[in-house]
């Protein structure tokens, strides 16, 4: 893995397509067609690769943009040619789609339904509140309105260049933190989501707390993480947020997207990807890759929690409940993969 | 008293010019006087008695002749009946208690009374017409009047004479009174024509005893009585002008007067016409005192008219057609909505109406798109109301015809799409023809062709441009709340139309008033759709009705020597694109019906229908004012009343030559009825009846000096449409009064600006607050800055994302942008983003900022912007504004009006959201909304309130407020409006001292005005103040946050204050 070619396909609203952005319009029938056979053709025109500043992680990394919105299947189709390209042996290859080219989480299932192991990693990312951006922890390479960032730091008022014009490639080390911070991402939000959560619970765990507490006391302790969107980021974590029928969970729906709004304000308030949508994906798509234990792991961890906040018609449970709980998420924080052994 | 002669033949017709109301009372009156001034004056002693017979002028009865089709009105009347009967009976009558005595019988007063009862009623107010049977009275006065006599035939007669035979009813009965106080034997009667307003007015007799005789032959004393009576006469018709009704009608006197003969023997006699040039000042003076007092009550009744008529308007359009409709269509739903109503609905066949279809369509919408313009019309409407009765329109606001006619008018489907549903109409399509221009051909005063203007792709600007849809609409992609409404389609044309309107700019006379006035012209015509009938009517029920505008601009004065560079106007056509029977009788009874007066003369009651309502809402377009409709004498007046034209188009086979025939008040009076007739002859059968209007265009700069030689008449404009008003040195002591009419952006300089972007360079060097400063504006999107603003004294320039980068990259102009004293960070965020942050201000792609400024991109793909919009832009963000509005502040903090978070975090959150949006937009956009609370007052009183640029006050705020050195509990009254600017905004300061760059805006709902009655008095202080709707301030918050584009919020703001 570590000879691996490192390549982040990001599909974003950049800049340098803007008159020539992918939507189900912009081609004819037969373009379409010729561009899926041979995608080739289509570099410069809906796509281009830019080389990566080598460096000891990414010596010959690549990034490739590109702008082709989901709007029916034959801008899918293009897009899978233009994957197919880069998902090759000795290639490691990253995926970010943007929410706003109408991208969700079906796609992201779908997407890795079929490409299994050849893709590394796929996200889902927008509204400059992830880590790919500069200015959310002052580490990625995208500005706000589809380029490169460039020009002084907010804070230390530096001068900051994360793509080189006159080279025509990307600078480091802000390439090397995108890779590894996605690489890791999973692991560490479910590590921030456990401290939180434990935060709350630990009175309830302490040796002279009662052996038994009902789930109004959860709830309660979970207040402390309010401001924090902690009820709302674990109804994530349990993909309370997917499982909805469009029309048939109407006024459910419209509820949990309220609360998925305050999600997205507090994501960008704390500069940090809250969602767990692309996480859940990915886990799933660990074992489709045969690494069953993480899904294993992952689901008795949700079934747990779950459990003690919604599921059952039960509604007191004992200390040890808490315990079994947080063994879990301890182990699914050491199977999933990342830095945390 | 009546002369004898042989009988004359009858005349032909004659009409009364002067009708006197209350004529009979005015003959008591004069009769009375007249005898005073016998007794008086002449000392007349000893029993004397007058018979007045007057030139009957009772404006009722001739009026009532005239509808019997009486042709001869003329006529004299026994006048001063009763007045004459009292003085008589003051004393006995002597003769008849004399005859009584000779008979032996005691004289019963009560018997003798009641007895000549009978005779004076026969006399009273009796008519001596010229044809009265065996009487000659009328003869007698008409040859005076004609000249055939003079003061020779004026001559003492004998009563025994005048009675030797009693075949008349007037001798008759004058013989039993008369006969009561004289010796008929005896005594004697002269009759003496009477003068008055210069014309003759009838004869008064005067019946004496024999002993007067010697003193009543006087030719000299004869004359001077006449003279006398002139006098009086004058005197009483003069004080009638002001008496009762008449308080309605200008003065007759200086007409009368005007027409006096002097080659009249008698008038020569008394010399009445030296007698009118001596007394000439006096007559002016108390005429000019009439007229005033009529011209304060016709005002008045103008006033009750235009809101009565207006009314009516509203009555009519809104309330009997659309609100009656909407209201039983949401009845109808509302019983839907329930199980048991739904099925009784259904079984009754009413579960179709618009609503419901829409509600089974879309169960998941709710009517909000289309409820909140409504309620947005109808408050605007509440706006024109009360500028009706405000009458003074502060300047007004420059709009797009695009966005008036899309976002106001037709994205009001409720309303348009229901006006015409009587006629069951549900749908209506709004076309737009764009003339390039007008051709009259030489000498033809009514025919003109239009020429249909193509723009630049060659596409005809002739076609629909939208349509309201409540019939068979359908969504054509998925909707949310955010969707158009799917009663709104798109037109064919809409694109290409679009793209024009937007480059049309048109001034709006007190902004939403000047709106709804042209929103009720467009009305009134979708409401014609009552005239039709037949096929044409099921045409149109099946189709859609077609509203068709058309715009094109023109000169203000099309036959001025010397016309404008840019016309001034925009002349708008509408009519109803449905063939209909055009007849010269029809374009006459439009034309003549809008050339009368909005109100009844004799009555001062208004003249209802939908032609007033148009002329009113058409002259306030121009006139920027509702009382100016009678306003037929002023420069545009002369031109344009009654302020709308009449057209007709004939329907021809060939229809690429758009030939109209255009019917002006002015040259159809100008016409003779034959020439008329023959003109429009070829025009008759199927065409379409058209009005035509005008609407100013929006300018850049008016130069005073210049607009005086430019054009023949510099009234022929208004000031207020100007982005700017410049001075040139040797005129800029007029800069006071035109500030004090509202104007603000008035620039003096010595060399004349020849473009915005250059009078932009010199306004902002006085608006600005810090003087001679640089200033700069950072606009960030996320974290990414995607433009700047670097604005010096002298120039301004915007730099784009990539050139904003380059500074930054580059330590020297890094340091030199570091440098700049005065920096504004304006952190932006498309309003599509699914949360509103507390530190980030929204736009949208339809708002100002993407539209107008950034050409249609968002700010970062934006490489360049013109400087003049720079300028503009800058102008809109830099200025400072303060509102003290509790309706304004409870629609964006919801804490102040019993939301209490208490313990409910979620509540307290959006409060606080809320606040932290409100300091962003003090922090951002310098725009510091306030609740009415006396602290913050006070707060930014200390601060200072010359800090801003505009401090919007609401009226009762400053009602409520305890005045500064007052008693406990007592406050400002609306007349104490200078003393709360002295004591609170002024601080010390003069009034004469306040800069140019600080307007005080006074906001009310109500029409009062009382508070600019004192304002306008003192012109330092009308010089930095002024008065806004407090719907129009509304209006423009709403329509920003209802986007949400909080630019626009600043942006349309400040537009609103500056008046373009």
């Amino acid at each position: 893995m570590e000879g691996e070619r490192k390549i982040i396909i990001v599909n974003w609203k950049w800049k340098i397509f803007q008159d020539r952005h992918i939507n189900a319009d912009a081609l004819s029938k037969e373009e379409f067609h010729e561009f899926s056979v041979d995608i080739d053709k289509g570099k410069g025109i809906f796509f281009d690769e830019y080389a990566v500043e080598p460096s000891y992680l990414c010596p010959d990394a690549l990034l490739v943009a590109t702008s082709i919105y989901n709007e029916g299947p034959q801008t899918k189709t293009l897009l899978y040619a233009l994957i197919d390209k880069y998902t090759k042996d000795g290639n490691q290859v990253m995926i970010f789609l943007h929410r706003s080219n109408f991208f969700e989480d079906p796609d992201l299932q779908e997407l890795m339904d079929r490409y299994k192991s050849r893709i590394a990693k796929c996200f889902l990312f927008a509204f400059g509140r992830d880590y790919i951006y500069y200015s959310t922890q002052r580490s990625g390479f995208l500005n706000d309105t589809g380029g490169f960032f460039r020009g002084r730091d907010l804070i230390s008022k530096e001068k900051v260049l994360t793509f080189d014009p006159v080279k025509q490639q990307v600078m480091q080390p802000f390439f090397d933190r995108v890779w590894q911070y996605y690489q890791t991402e999973f692991e560490i939000k479910i590590l921030n989501l456990k401290e939180s959560v434990f935060d709350c619970f630990l009175p309830l765990m302490l040796p002279d707390s009662p052996m038994q507490f009902s789930r109004h006391q959860l709830f309660e302790a979970l207040k402390d993480k309010e401001g924090e969107g902690l009820l709302f980021r674990i109804k994530s974590f349990l993909g309370k947020y997917d499982l909805l029928d469009q029309i048939k969970d109407f006024e459910k729906k419209y509820a949990l997207e309220e609360e998925l709004r305050v999600i997205s304000k507090l994501e960008k308030e704390h500069r940090e990807s809250y969602v767990f949508d692309d996480c859940i994906l990915n886990l799933e798509h660990e074992e489709q890759n045969g690494k069953h234990l993480v899904k294993e792991v992952y689901d008795q961890t949700k079934e747990q929690l779950d459990r003690l906040l919604f599921k059952t018609a039960k509604k007191n449970f004992k200390k040890q409940d808490l315990h079994q709980l947080s063994a879990s998420m301890e182990e699914l924080i050491k199977v999933v993969p990342g830095e945390i052994d | 008293m009546a002369l004898q002669r042989a009988p004359i033949a009858a005349r032909g017709a004659q009409r009364i010019v002067f009708k006197i109301p209350g004529f009979t009372e005015f003959g008591e009156i004069l009769h009375d006087r007249l005898h005073g001034i016998l007794y008086h004056i002449e000392e007349l002693t000893g029993k004397f008695m007058l018979i007045t017979n007057f030139f009957d002028r009772e404006f009722e009865r001739i009026a009532r002749l005239e509808a019997e089709g009486v042709m001869n009105l003329e006529a004299l009347i026994y006048a001063g009946t009763i007045r004459q009967r009292q003085i008589l009976e003051r004393d006995k009558p002597l003769y008849y208690i004399k005859r009584l005595k000779a008979q032996g019988r005691q004289w019963d007063k009560e018997a003798w009374l009641a007895k000549r009862d009978a005779n004076w009623l026969e006399l009273l107010n009796r008519p001596i017409p010229a044809d009265m049977e065996k009487v000659d009275t009328f003869d007698f006065f008409e040859e005076f009047r004609q000249g055939k006599v003079d003061e020779h035939s004026i001559k003492i007669g004998n009563l025994r004479d005048y009675f030797a035979a009693l075949d008349n009813i007037l001798q008759e009965n004058e013989y039993p009174i008369v006969s009561d106080y004289f010796d008929i034997e005896k005594d004697k009667y002269i009759g003496i024509p009477i003068l008055g307003m210069g014309l003759f007015q009838g004869i008064v007799w005067i019946i004496f005893p024999d002993e007067l005789t010697k003193k009543l032959s006087k030719p000299s004393r004869i004359r001077r009585v006449m003279k006398l009576f002139q006098m009086e006469y004058d005197n009483l018709a003069m004080n009638w002008d002001i008496k009762g009704d008449n308080i309605t009608r200008e003065s007759l006197f200086r007409l009368a007067v005007a027409q006096v003969k002097p080659e009249n023997d008698i008038q020569t006699y008394i010399n009445i016409k030296k007698y009118y040039e001596i007394s000439a000042y006096y007559h002016q003076e108390r005429v000019k005192q009439n007229d005033s007092v009529l011209a304060r009550v016709r005002e008045q009744h103008l006033q009750t008219a235009i809101i009565t008529i207006l009314l009516d308007s509203y009555a009519h359009n809104i309330s009997a057609h659309s609100l009656t409709t909407l209201s039983y269509w949401f009845r109808e739903r509302a019983e839907f909505q329930h199980e048991e109503g739904r099925e009784l609905i259904k079984q009754l066949g009413r579960d179709n109406n618009p609503i419901i279809t829409y509600t089974k369509l879309f169960p998941n919408r709710s009517l909000a798109r289309e409820l909140y313009p409504l309620f947005k019309f109808l408050l605007e409407k509440g706006a024109f109301w009360s500028g009706i009765t405000r009458q003074t329109n502060f300047t007004g606001k420059v709009s797009s015809m695009y966005n008036v006619l899309w976002y106001d008018f037709v994205n009001n489907p409720l309303y348009l799409g229901t006006i015409a549903n009587t006629e069951k109409v549900l749908k209506v399509h709004l076309n737009i023809t764009i003339f390039e221009r007008e051709e009259r051909p030489e000498g033809e005063l009514f025919k003109n062709k239009k020429i249909v203007k193509k723009n630049a792709q060659g596409v005809p600007l002739d076609g629909t441009f939208a349509s309201v849809n409540l019939v068979n609409f359908s969504p054509i992609q998925p909707l949310d709340e955010k969707s158009d409404s799917p009663f709104v389609e798109k037109g064919t044309l809409y694109e290409e139309l679009s793209a024009e309107l937007k480059t049309y700019r048109a001034y709006f006379p007190g902004g939403v008033i000047g709106k709804h006035a042209f929103f009720t012209l467009l009305e009134n015509e979708i409401r014609n759709v009552k005239h039709y009938r037949g096929k044409t009517l099921a045409d149109i029920q099946r189709n859609g009705l077609i509203l068709n505008l058309s715009i094109h601009t023109r000169p203000i004065n099309s036959e001025a020597n010397r016309l404008s560079p840019e016309p001034e106007l925009f002349k708008v056509g509408v009519w109803l694109k449905h063939p209909a029977d055009i007849t010269e009788n029809l374009l006459i009874r439009r034309i003549q019906g809008l050339d009368a007066d909005i109100v009844i003369e004799e009555s001062f009651r208004p003249k209802l229908g939908g032609n007033f309502q148009d002329k009113i809402c058409a002259s306030v377009l121009i006139m920027s004012a509702f009382n100016k409709v009678q306003s037929q004498s002023s420069a545009i007046g002369k031109i344009y009343y009654p302020w709308i034209k009449t057209a007709s188009y004939r329907i021809r086979k060939d229809q690429s030559v758009l030939q109209e025939f255009e019917v002006s008040h002015r040259k159809y009076k100008a016409t003779a009825d034959s020439a008329f007739e023959a003109s429009f002859k070829s025009e008759a059968g199927q065409g379409y009846l058209k009005k035509y209007f005008h609407i100013w265009r929006g300018a850049e700069i008016l130069d005073v000096s210049n607009s005086e030689q430019k054009v023949e008449d510099p009234d022929l404009d208004s000031s207020a449409r100007y982005h700017f008003v410049y001075l040139a040195p040797q005129i800029q002591d007029k800069h006071r009064s035109l500030k004090a009419s509202g104007l603000i952006r008035i620039i003096m300089d010595a060399v004349q600006p020849r473009s915005r972007a250059e009078a932009y360079q010199v306004w902002l060097k006085s608006w600005l607050k810090t003087k001679e400063e640089s200033c700069v504006l950072d606009f960030r999107q996320g974290d990414t800055l995607v433009g700047r603003i670097i604005y010096t004294p002298e120039s301004i320039r915007f730099f784009n994302e990539t050139q904003v980068a380059d500074q930054d990259m580059d330590d020297d102009a890094y340091v030199r942008y570091l440098a700049i004293p005065t920096r504004l960070n304006i952190n932006i965020e498309h309003g599509s983003h699914p949360s509103v942050a507390p530190d980030k201000l929204n736009y949208r792609s339809t708002g100002e900022l993407i539209n107008r400024f950034c050409q249609g991109k968002s700010m970062d793909k934006l490489e360049a912007m013109p400087v003049a919009d720079c300028y503009e832009l800058f102008e809109g963000l830099i200025s400072r504004i303060c509102i003290f509005d509790r309706r304004i502040y409870n629609r964006l903090y919801t804490g102040d009006q019993g939301v209490i978070a208490n313990d409910n975090k979620e509540v307290a959150d959006k409060l606080a959201l809320q606040r932290a949006r409100l300091d962003l937009y003090r922090e951002e956009l310098h725009l510091d909304f306030q609740n009415e609370v006396h602290d913050s007052f006070d707060a930014i009183r200390n601060k200072g309130f010359m800090h801003y640029h505009f401090v919007v006050l609401h009226l009762s705020f400053i009602e409520g407020m305890q005045k500064l050195n007052g008693k406990p509990g007592e406050t400002y009254r609306e007349d104490g409006i200078v003393e709360f600017i002295d004591d609170h905004i002024l601080k010390g300061e003069t009034a004469e001292n306040v800069a140019d760059n600080f307007i005080l805006i006074i906001t009310t709902g109500r029409g009062r005005m009382a508070w600019w009655e004192k304002i306008r008095e003192n012109e330092a202080y009308a010089n930095f103040t002024t008065f806004r709707p407090i719907e129009s301030i509304l209006g423009a918050v709403e329509d920003a946050l209802q986007k949400p584009d909080d630019i626009d919020l600043k942006y349309n703001l400040v537009k609103l204050f500056f008046g373009s």
